[in-house]
């Protein structure tokens, strides 16, 4: 049917309109990239470090604030071995093993023995961990970590100490 | 549309009126603009924190694995301490004071040390007396106690109440106790 020209008009076929392609270009060359590099894939931990008290000096038990006796556990980190002293027991030493070619700790046994620990004194919170020098900082971090899971949330921190006494004939 | 008077049509003098034709402007596609503005405003907002700006794991460094995790201490204002094997950096300008050997040997780069640790904590006082200076050692694992012993030596000669090893949040412990 012939349509007159003015309602013709409106009908006329037009050509398909080229897609536009700036927005896509848009998400996949500058969103989607800046996302991706502002990702965080790891997740920070932050540990606290109690320091040993000046006052209580090195080795013996410690007092509380009410003059009460403190035992006192300690975890001392050498480079070859850990030894775990809890007063009143015997001190358990955990050697160190070879593992494809480097030297480890035993983590898992250090973890079995504060574990025991914990069991056979639950009312106690506090333990010291004592590195030697040539430790490294991983093993002294992981060792307060296990510390801390294991139920003892004040971990002290400590230096090993040299004392001359003078001899007295 | 515009009309104007005509004066002269097809050689003839007349008092028409006609319509200028103006030229229709190109429409402005606002659809990528908003599209990037939305996505990045809203992502930004909702993501970005001054504190991850701050503390964040520095290149070239590995971190302990470790399970437990701890808050900061409240109204605690951050100094950061990198220990590299090579080389100490202090604060958020990254200020190299010298090797590790120097820590131990050298009694210059010790105070220097403590001259900058002591003046941050006098700054966060000045700033606000209630905040807490808490001092956050990053160093990489294979530093030596020996060195570290030394920098908490400094710290807390320095008057700092809090201070924190920074370490990488493991999930599995059995699988972190086996690292």
């Amino acid at each position: 049917m012939a349509f007159s020209p003015s309602k013709g008009r409106n009908t006329r076929m037009t050509g398909m309109e080229p897609l536009d392609m700036t927005p896509i270009m848009n998400l996949f060359i500058t969103i989607i990239p800046m996302l991706l590099t502002m990702l965080v894939t790891v997740q920070l931990s932050y540990i606290s470090l109690n320091l040993a008290a000046t006052s209580q000096g090195g080795g013996g038990t410690g007092n509380g604030p009410g003059g009460e006796k403190i035992k006192v556990v300690k975890v001392i980190l050498y480079n070859n071995r850990i030894e775990v002293q809890e007063e009143g027991a015997k001190s358990t030493s955990i050697p160190t093993f070879f593992s494809q070619g480097n030297v480890k700790y035993d983590f898992v046994a250090l973890d079995q023995t504060i574990t025991d620990i914990k069991r056979r004194n639950p009312d106690l919170f506090n333990i010291k961990v004592v590195p030697y020098p040539d430790v490294t900082y991983n093993t002294l971090v992981r060792s307060i970590d296990i510390c801390k899971i294991d139920g003892f949330p004040n971990v002290t921190y400590s230096i090993p100490e040299t004392r001359y006494y003078e001899a007295t004939n | 549309m515009s009309y104007i008077s005509s004066k002269r049509i097809k050689g003839r003098e007349t008092n028409k009126k006609v319509r200028r034709r103006v030229k229709k402007a190109n429409k402005l596609n606002i659809t990528s603009l908003t599209d990037v503005l939305t996505i990045l405003l809203v992502f930004l907002i909702k993501n970005v924190s001054m504190e991850v700006q701050r503390v964040s794991v520095p290149a070239n460094m590995k971190f302990p694995t470790t399970m437990s995790t701890e808050d900061l201490a409240k109204d605690a204002d951050t100094v950061i301490l990198k220990v590299y094997p090579d080389r100490i950096l202090l604060g958020a300008d990254n200020i190299n004071v010298g090797s590790l050997q120097d820590l131990v040997s050298d009694e210059k780069t010790r105070k220097n040390i403590l001259l900058f640790l002591t003046d941050q904590t006098s700054k966060i006082k000045a700033n606000n007396p209630n905040a807490v200076p808490v001092l956050m050692i990053q160093a990489d694992d294979s530093v030596l106690c020996n060195y570290i012993s030394e920098i908490v030596n400094v710290s807390v000669a320095s008057r700092f109440t809090n201070i924190y090893f920074c370490t990488l949040k493991g999930d599995i412990k059995e699988k972190i106790l086996k690292l």
